[in-house]
């Protein structure tokens, strides 16, 4: 997952001086924002089906609450390490500020590798979380949602137990439950959609249109699937897309000039994500090595899938004809292959920025959850449509404003807008 | 007539109706060339001539009347794009030579050209219609659209308003009168596809499903992610009440005006919330997609050649115009004009058009409820009557807007939405005085504005008689051009509205055009020498031209016992007899007392077009003692001249329908108000359009005379 001797709460703290730097931040405010508010660590012990207990280590750890509750998903993950935790939950109050709803940040884990657990091992591992944080999450307090190997029937357990210590219904503890649950319309979409919003607005600024562009997309699942579908309606043309083989234990790229068509490549796709590839061939697609997804002649490039996709080493393959690359992944490009983009005059929208969708989504089955009042897809993503487009045209206005990077001016917007509820609080 | 000639016409009927000088700027074309009068002369295989088309008019003809593979030899050898060349045409010639090449079947060429065409006649410059945008200083454009697929008839229309509005009309033109379109916004017919496609909608077997089932299925649809963004955005900035129209491709298209047959929606769009608001246009919107699949639609469909799979909709939404008064909303006037005039009288010609206006909403003019009339070539000479008569005859109630409506129904859109007020009330909220006059007894006599004593009679007096504001003369420019740019004579539906702040113009606001069918279509029929006691029915005052015949079917309302208090009854007994004849293929004869069509039930039976889609031939004979004007109902008469169908008034004393004659017929069907009969013989129908005057014979008697000739 992570590179070797990469560690990403320290990148995390770097853009944050770097940006605290631009924004001239006192040494308070500093001290403040780049360590996390509260971090909770705990051990689960959890009966196994063999009758034995094995002892899990779980974190739940709160960045900032200065605009809300804490609100960041729940890993479960071998090589979790109370670092990478800190980080992502730094991201998240970042991320939830630059799309300016009231959320704070906070993201939490356990090192576990679920594929070794029964369902059984999984349900008691998310009870005793559960039973370990009760007291310092909730609705109004700090939201888990599911991450990296959770799903939305970990969340299930976790809410019911929650309820049953608490006593009470409170299906807004938690985001990412099924529709008829407490779930909200438009949350499979919500990551993959926001991301074309805001990528249909940075080509209305770029004076393209969108009908007449290309991309190329790493990546096959939630985010990417819905990403590429939304693009297809609006006119664009994925010519690759890349996906893991889990057989070949290896990552393909699947490509065809003419255009993909989503719905026949999803029948060929198994429930791991795979591509059966040789029925994609057979259907006229041409199956490449993963790396070869930058190297098409296309105007957009969209890393959909993983951490460090785009790095020093790589990013030279990228076509001349790429104008603008969206990221739906987390961290996919690295600090200097983001220079690099710079000088080769591509806009890339950074992804904290561009992955919000998800997150603005989880705020609304909150809200709907708390109000106990569900809305229509069509109020879901016009809210999330208006959401992404005004964080995307505000963080524009202010690169041109002040001539520095998308993902500069990004950061600038959010964490001014927390140092302001901090000082509105009497923290700062 | 090329462009060139056509902006000639057009500057200069602005510069005759205006007095102003208009800048002459000279169409992009090269002056010294000469464009030949060349002809196009369609030949079939063997090399018989088919056609000879001289101008675009004929050309149309020849495009829907040729057998689609001559259409399609003529294209591969590249016919009609030389010839277009050859007559100037250039931007058209280019555009058939792409399809020519293109296309290889014959019925798909045949509609991309006649496509092709229509967009030409509208003439469509894109920078009249902007892409909607959200940022706020834009939220001044009139119009603009959501996606990227066709506009629809009624979006078209207004797009090619505002183009000629912006191209033509100064505001220097009427001092007191801006003329203006309402902010809309088109969602093109991609997005209905895409609506369909997404939802499965297509899957849906419509034909077995009552209209309700089929609006719930669609409800429950959800409109595509790519558009709802920008909807929502839109009704975020504006808090006017909303009409929701369909604009579907054959709506209001030239040929086969489909005004009328699909859902428009009123919405208040009062509420404080946002999402609320956008709820109900989302739902608006769903609802005006379903109803390309009801029944209604579905009925009209087959009188017409298309089929509903041809059907795509785009979706007009536009701001209502008005004033809020209390609780409601309504314009000062409602009105439509029309250039061609089908019921001359006086010293007007039907050349020189027609405009009908209202208190408050238009609904009574389109359902042909009581309205004013004038002409606006002549808007002083009085139609008729004497000023006891206009005071009698006119409007006593309006319709408006209620703000507070508390349920949204669909299917009960108007009666939820729309009160009839009476007069007094718009007296209360101070609208009178610019429309109405007062009507002194003392003196039999008519004076403009509001006076203490008297009778209100709202006869637009201080606009139409003393020019308060140039409506006449701005109606007679938009009319004239509007013809002229369409090259057919034209509808259109308009608003004006006061200003609340006097210092401000008033506004005319054109909400939609459309097109109608040309007088000169009509074949010529003289009926001057016939004998009308020899006859079974004689009409001096009849629309349509021809002969119409083919048909031994009537359908009447039994007369001897009929009373208008079971008009509504009637309705329902003749939309089933409709579609029975419709499924069996046979044209018929509908006659009965009153106004058809009217929406008020004591002046006639209250049918829309589409309960009598299958019509051949209407008669409205007298009702007991009542004289009753005949029908202005705007949609109704549309689709009535469209379908070519005769309409004839009958007098009690000369020419009425021999009663026993029918009662003798034999009889197919019987209900409570109307019977089915069928003649012996074939009837046929001349109609002498040029005179207003019409016969109903039977085929029999004609064809017994030449025997006896023999």
């Amino acid at each position: 997952m992570t590179l070797k001797g990469f560690n990403a709460y320290k990148m995390a703290q770097e853009q944050f001086d770097k940006v605290a730097d631009m924004l001239e931040l006192d040494q308070t405010t500093r001290d403040l924002l780049r360590v996390p508010m509260r971090e909770y660590h705990f051990l689960i012990p959890v009966k196994m089906d063999d009758g034995n207990i094995k002892i899990f280590k779980g974190f739940r750890i709160q960045h900032n609450d200065a605009k809300g509750p804490c609100k960041g998903g729940i890993r479960f993950h071998p090589q979790e390490t109370a670092d990478t935790v800190r980080a992502l939950s730094m991201w998240m109050t970042w991320k939830c500020a630059v799309v300016d709803i009231p959320l704070g940040g906070g993201k939490g884990g356990v090192i576990c590798d679920p594929h070794n657990l029964s369902e059984r091992e999984q349900e008691n591992l998310c009870r005793g979380w559960i039973r370990q944080i009760a007291r310092d999450i909730g609705p109004m307090r700090d939201v888990p949602a599911p991450d990296v190997m959770t799903n939305s029937q970990h969340m299930l357990w976790m809410m019911d137990e929650y309820q049953t210590i608490i006593g009470g219904q409170y299906p807004g503890v938690i985001t990412g439950k099924p529709v008829g649950l407490g779930g909200s319309l438009g949350r499979p979409e919500a990551t993959g959609y926001g991301l074309v919003y805001m990528l249909r607005e940075a080509l209305k600024e770029m004076d393209i249109d969108i009908g007449k562009t290309t991309a190329s997309i790493e990546g096959f699942g939630n985010v990417a699937r819905y990403a590429a579908e939304l693009y297809i309606e609006y006119g664009g043309t994925v010519v690759s897309i890349s996906c893991w083989d889990q057989k070949d234990n290896r990552a393909y790229s699947y490509y065809k000039g003419k255009g993909i068509d989503l719905e026949e490549l999803v029948k060929i796709t198994d429930r791991f994500g795979t591509i059966d590839k040789k029925k994609a061939e057979q259907l006229g697609y041409e199956c490449h090595p993963s790396k070869d997804w930058l190297k098409h002649e296309v105007d957009i490039l969209m890393p959909n899938a993983l951490e460090n996709s785009i790095t020093k080493d790589n990013v030279n393959d990228i076509n001349s004809s790429v104008k603008l690359v969206i990221c739906g992944a987390n961290g996919p490009i690295t600090p200097e292959a983001d220079d690099i983009l710079e000088k080769k005059n591509i806009v890339v929208i950074p992804d904290f920025l561009a992955n919000a969708g998800g997150v603005v989504v989880s705020y609304f089955e909150q809200v709907q959850n708390n109000q106990n009042y569900y809305w229509s897809k069509e109020e879901v993503l016009g809210k999330l449509d208006d959401k992404m487009t005004d964080a995307f045209h505000k963080a524009w206005e202010l690169a041109k404003r002040k001539k520095v990077r998308l993902r500069d001016a990004a950061y600038m917007i959010a964490i001014s807008r927390i140092v302001e509820a901090c000082k509105l609080r009497g923290w700062l | 007539m090329n462009l060139n000639d056509k902006e000639k016409k057009i500057k200069s009927a602005i510069e005759e109706i205006t007095g102003i000088k208009l800048n002459h700027q000279e169409v992009s074309r090269d002056k010294d060339k000469k464009y030949s009068e060349s002809k196009l002369i369609i030949k079939d295989v063997k090399g018989k001539e088919l056609a000879k088309v001289q101008n675009l008019r004929d050309f149309e003809d020849v495009l829907l009347s040729v057998n689609k593979d001559i259409i399609l030899r003529c294209a591969k050898r590249n016919e009609f794009s030389k010839w277009l060349k050859s007559i100037g045409e250039s931007e058209l010639a280019d555009k058939f030579l792409t399809i020519e090449k293109e296309f290889d079947e014959g019925e798909k060429l045949r509609k991309k050209m006649i496509d092709i065409i229509e967009e030409f006649r509208y003439s469509i410059n894109q920078s009249y219609v902007t892409s909607y945008h959200r940022t706020s200083e834009e939220h001044h454009i009139k119009l603009s659209h959501i996606g990227t697929g066709s506009f629809g008839g009624k979006a078209r229309g207004v797009a090619f308003l505002a183009k000629i509005l912006s191209k033509y009309v100064t505001d220097d033109m009427f001092p007191g009168l801006k003329i203006t379109i309402p902010r809309s916004i088109v969602l093109s017919t991609d997005v209905f596809d895409s609506f369909i496609e997404h939802n499965d909608l297509a899957k849906l077997d419509i034909s077995h499903m009552s209209d309700e089932r089929i609006a719930s299925k669609f409800m429950a649809a959800n409109l595509p992610a790519t558009i709802i963004g920008d909807l929502r955005s839109f009704i975020t900035n504006t808090r006017r009440p909303l009409i929701v129209r369909s604009s579907s491709l054959l709506e209001d298209s030239l040929l086969q005006p489909f005004a009328g047959i699909y859902a428009s929606m009123l919405l208040p769009n009062e509420s404080w919330g946002t999402d609320l608001r956008f709820q109900e246009v989302c739902n608006a919107i769903k609802y005006v997609y379903a109803s390309t699949y009801f029944e209604k639609a579905r009925t009209y469909i087959k009188s017409t050649p298309k089929n509903v799979s041809d059907e795509k909709m785009a979706v007009l939404l536009q701001e209502v115009v008005g004033n809020k008064y209390d609780t409601y909303f309504y314009p000062t006037i409602s009105g439509v004009a029309k250039s061609y005039n089908y019921y001359p009288s006086g010293s007007c010609k039907p050349e020189d058009g027609i405009a009908y206006l209202t208190l408050g909403l238009g609904k009574s003019i389109v359902d042909g409820g009581s309205s004013y009339c004038f002409c606006p070539e002549k808007p002083k000479a009085p139609l008729f009557g004497t000023p006891k008569d206009f005071m009698r005859y006119s409007q006593k109630s309006y319709y408006a807007l209620k703000l507070k409506s508390v349920y949204t129904i669909f299917t009960k859109n108007e009666e939820t939405t729309l009160e009839k007020l009476e007069v007094d009330i718009a007296k209360k909220h101070g609208v009178l005085d610019k429309v109405a006059s007062t009507y002194l007894h003392r003196d039999d006599s008519l004076y403009p504005g509001l006076y203490d004593e008297g009778a209100i009679v709202i006869d637009f007096g201080p606009i139409v008689n003393y020019d308060t504001i140039p409506l006449a003369k701005a109606l007679k420019l938009l009319l004239r051009v509007g013809a002229l740019a369409l090259g057919y004579p034209i509808e259109i539906e308009f608003a004006v509205n006061f200003n609340r702040d006097e210092s401000k113009p008033a506004e005319l606001i054109i909400l939609q055009i459309r097109s109608m069918i040309p007088p000169d279509k009509y074949q010529d029929v003289n009926i001057e020498n016939i004998d009308v006691d020899k006859v079974l029915c004689y009409s001096e005052n009849a629309l349509g031209n021809g002969i119409i015949s083919g048909f031994k079917d009537i359908v009447y309302i039994k007369s001897e016992s009929f009373d208008m208090s079971n008009s509504n009854r009637a309705v329902s007994q003749i939309r089933r007899m409709n579609l029975k004849l419709m499924d069996a293929g046979k044209p018929y004869m509908l006659i009965g007392p009153g106004r058809w069509g009217s929406a008020d039930p004591w002046l006639g039976i209250p049918i829309i077009w589409s309960d009598i889609a299958g019509v051949k031939v209407i008669l409205e004979t007298p009702y007991k003692e009542r004289p009753i004007d005949p029908s202005q109902g705007s949609h109704f008469f549309h689709d009535m001249i469209s379908s070519q169908v005769g309409y004839l008034i009958t007098k009690k004393d000369k020419g009425n329908i021999d009663w026993k004659w029918l009662e003798s017929l034999k009889l197919i069907e019987e209900t409570e108000d109307v019977k089915h009969v069928e003649t012996p013989s074939e009837l046929e129908v001349s109609i002498d359009g040029k005179r207003g005057k019409a016969i109903i014979k039977e085929k029999l008697m004609i064809d017994n005379k030449i025997k006896t000739k023999k």
